[in-house]
């Protein structure tokens, strides 16, 4: 079991690296700073990124939490943990700041930089291609499964007969 | 200085209070247990255990449909797609019920061949030989287990996210109460259970449903989209558009080489598959696009989301307070033990049937697979709680690593199961190019393709090798049973491999 269960960590572990966008990592903050642990992202596929940053907030006040803006000052996250996953961006570049926020929305901290998303979508003619092919191979494949169904339910062509 | 958003939610804190979460797992898992002992009782052959007597009628039958297919990736991933692809991604997702309208007439055509079968890999055993049987096999336990796996993680994910139950607590319960309950009852505590299930689920949902529509205007979703995420409403979003086809695909792979679904197509009465599973998908097919749409709600409602994985259950939880928090927890306890139990079950059945039986010279008895099935399903349950407990990745990257594997499937089985031509030549190597060149386009493109590159290599792999070397299969050796050794002559006990 040992062999498979590694096999399988180890797996699962290449492909989780594997899909985070190429970017740049940033050593841990001093104690008390806030900082991204990544600050740069790019080439970012499919519009949509995770961003995060080291836990600076007590888990016993639950009044307090972190806030994520972009450039434009649009509030993107706003929640306890430090993590904040951003979707739906069209191509072009996003800024985004955190800062750690008690209940009156007064800053407690504020992250030592921003992080840079820079966003490619996949090009249309790419995906319109694959939308292609998949279509066709479902409508083969809706083709041939409904012609043998029809074909064996033939009393002539019963499950063991001909079906080629 | 005042940096707070307008009308922003805390949504990363967890809504039940602990003791409650622990409450309901406590009820539930007794709940779970009594009724697997209870409808176990019958499960006293192999036969039994592993099909429930080849008599499922159409109501049970649909209902295990529809909570097998409605696991909580129904209801954590179809919101994180949302989230993620848009509207595109909650259509996307919805075309899995695709599969199961698929499967329908297939259903009664390996009914009708193999009237005495048990599992998927048997099939492709005795239809291709053993060439193509090692691939199946690697396919099927690797996906299973995989399914297995992020299926454990959504379940202590839930429970943590929800009720502040630490996530290693969580997931082990989750797992123990499935194993305990189908190892007591194997299909019939399976089937038995999934009906319950699958009715606490549908209300569930409905509920929560129309309490979310109540609270939410879409318009004002549509325009903080529209304002703050374009893309999640294009048309022309490059990569929703590449996800569609391959999460059908992706669909009608899981269903087709599955053995949770040929284990129910066996279990089912003459006649009655076809119409369950049209059924059962019928039911599906709405559940992910209420589901996708508490992801779309979400920045609407400004709930921060950390994780896209639970953005449904946060949402639905944040909005309707603690009596949506109590339905949200059940529904997806539900739907995490209807799809669990299923695995284990017809899981153990390929370690027994194609793994175990063919290793003892003339055949198994049906009292050793009995046993080896219990202790398969122990195994399984430990190995999915060893690899699920680092939490190492989230849910969707290991559910569609499985993707092109399964996607490579769809060919051989639909080829095989109507047509004679397809050999084992054929069926392996499309299994094997549609693998390794779906999981080339998964790293070299990402998830939304794999599956789809997987399913057209494989399948131009296939047609060429069929009109190459063309075989001439005998359907009627398909009938056949396998020689069966009586209980009363043969007393093998397991080897102490097996039964550690």
């Amino acid at each position: 079991m040992r062999p498979l269960h590694l096999g399988l960590t180890l797996l699962l572990f290449f492909q989780a690296g594997s899909v985070v966008a190429q970017g740049t990592s940033r050593d841990a903050p001093p104690s008390g700073m806030m900082a991204f642990k990544q600050v740069e992202f790019d080439d970012v596929r499919a519009g949509y990124v995770t961003l995060e940053w080291n836990d600076i907030l007590d888990e016993a006040e639950f009044e307090s939490s972190y806030l994520v803006k972009d450039g434009e000052g649009t509030t993107y996250y706003r929640g306890h943990l430090p993590m904040a996953f951003i979707s739906g961006l069209p191509d072009g570049e996003y800024r985004f700041d955190v800062w750690a926020v008690d209940s009156e929305g007064s800053i407690l901290a504020r992250g030592s930089g921003p992080a840079v998303v820079r966003v490619e979508h996949w090009s249309l003619t790419q995906a319109m291609s694959l939308f292609v092919i998949g279509l066709v191979v479902f409508l083969i494949l809706v083709g041939v499964i409904v012609h043998g169904a029809v074909r064996g339910r033939s009393p002539k062509r019963f499950a063991g007969d001909v079906l080629r | 200085m005042n940096a707070m958003g307008d009308g922003w939610m805390i949504g990363a804190a967890p809504i039940l209070s602990p003791m409650a979460g622990y409450v309901l797992l406590a009820i539930f898992s007794v709940l779970w247990v009594a009724l697997g002992v209870w409808w176990g009782r019958r499960a006293n052959s192999y036969e039994g255990f592993a099909v429930a007597g080849r008599n499922v009628g159409l109501a049970l039958g649909t209902a295990t449909a529809v909570a097998t297919w409605i696991t909580s990736n129904t209801t954590m991933l179809a919101p994180q797609f949302a989230l993620q692809l848009g509207v595109w991604g909650a259509l996307a997702y919805s075309t899995a019920s695709f599969g199961l309208f698929a499967f329908a007439p297939m259903s009664g055509r390996i009914r009708q061949l193999m009237p005495e079968g048990y599992t998927a890999v048997e099939f492709v055993r005795r239809r291709y030989g053993v060439v193509a049987t090692g691939p199946f096999l690697l396919i099927s336990l690797f996906y299973a287990i995989t399914w297995l796996i992020s299926m454990s993680m959504a379940g202590g994910k839930l429970l943590e996210v929800l009720a502040g139950i630490p996530y290693e607590v969580g997931m082990t319960v989750v797992l123990l109460v499935c194993v305990a309950y189908t190892l007591f009852g194997g299909m019939y505590a399976v089937i038995g259970t999934d009906f319950i299930q699958s009715l606490i689920i549908m209300i569930g949902l409905v509920v929560v449903s129309v309490a979310v529509l109540n609270q939410v205007e879409i318009a004002d979703v549509h325009e903080k989209l529209r304002a703050d995420r374009p893309m999640l409403l294009s048309i022309f979003f490059p990569a929703a558009l590449m996800a569609i086809f391959n999460n059908m695909l992706f669909g009608f792979g899981e269903i087709f080489h599955s053995n949770v679904w040929w284990s129910r197509a066996f279990a089912m009465r003459e006649g009655v598959g076809p119409k369950a599973y049209v059924l059962g998908g019928l039911l599906w097919l709405p559940i992910p696009i209420v589901a996708g749409f508490l992801g779309l709600a979400a920045p609407a409602l400004g709930i921060g989301i950390s994780q896209p994985d639970t953005v449904g259950p946060l949402v639905a939880a944040t909005l309707l307070g603690d009596v949506g928090a109590l339905l949200v927890f059940i529904v997806i306890f539900c739907s995490l033990a209807s799809s669990i139990d299923s695995l284990l079950a017809a899981t153990s059945d390929l370690i027994v049937n194609d793994i175990a039986g063919p290793l003892v010279p003339g055949g198994a008895t049906q009292k050793q697979k009995r046993r080896w099935s219990s202790l398969s399903i122990v195994a399984l349950g430990a190995l999915a709680w060893a690899v699920a407990l680092p939490n190492v990745s989230d849910l969707a990257t290991v559910l569609f690593f499985a993707g092109p594997l399964v996607g490579s499937c769809i060919w051989p089985i639909v080829g095989g199961l109507y047509y004679r031509r397809p050999g084992g030549i054929a069926a392996a190597a499309a299994m094997i190019s549609g693998s390794l060149v779906g999981l080339l386009a998964y790293y070299a493109i990402g998830w939304m393709v794999a599956s789809l590159v997987g399913a057209a290599v494989s399948g131009v792999v296939f047609a060429l090798l069929v009109w190459w070397q063309p075989d001439d299969f005998d359907f009627e050796l398909l009938s056949q049973p396998a020689p069966q050794p009586s209980d009363d002559v043969r007393h093998i006990e397991p080897t102490t491999a097996a039964g550690a």
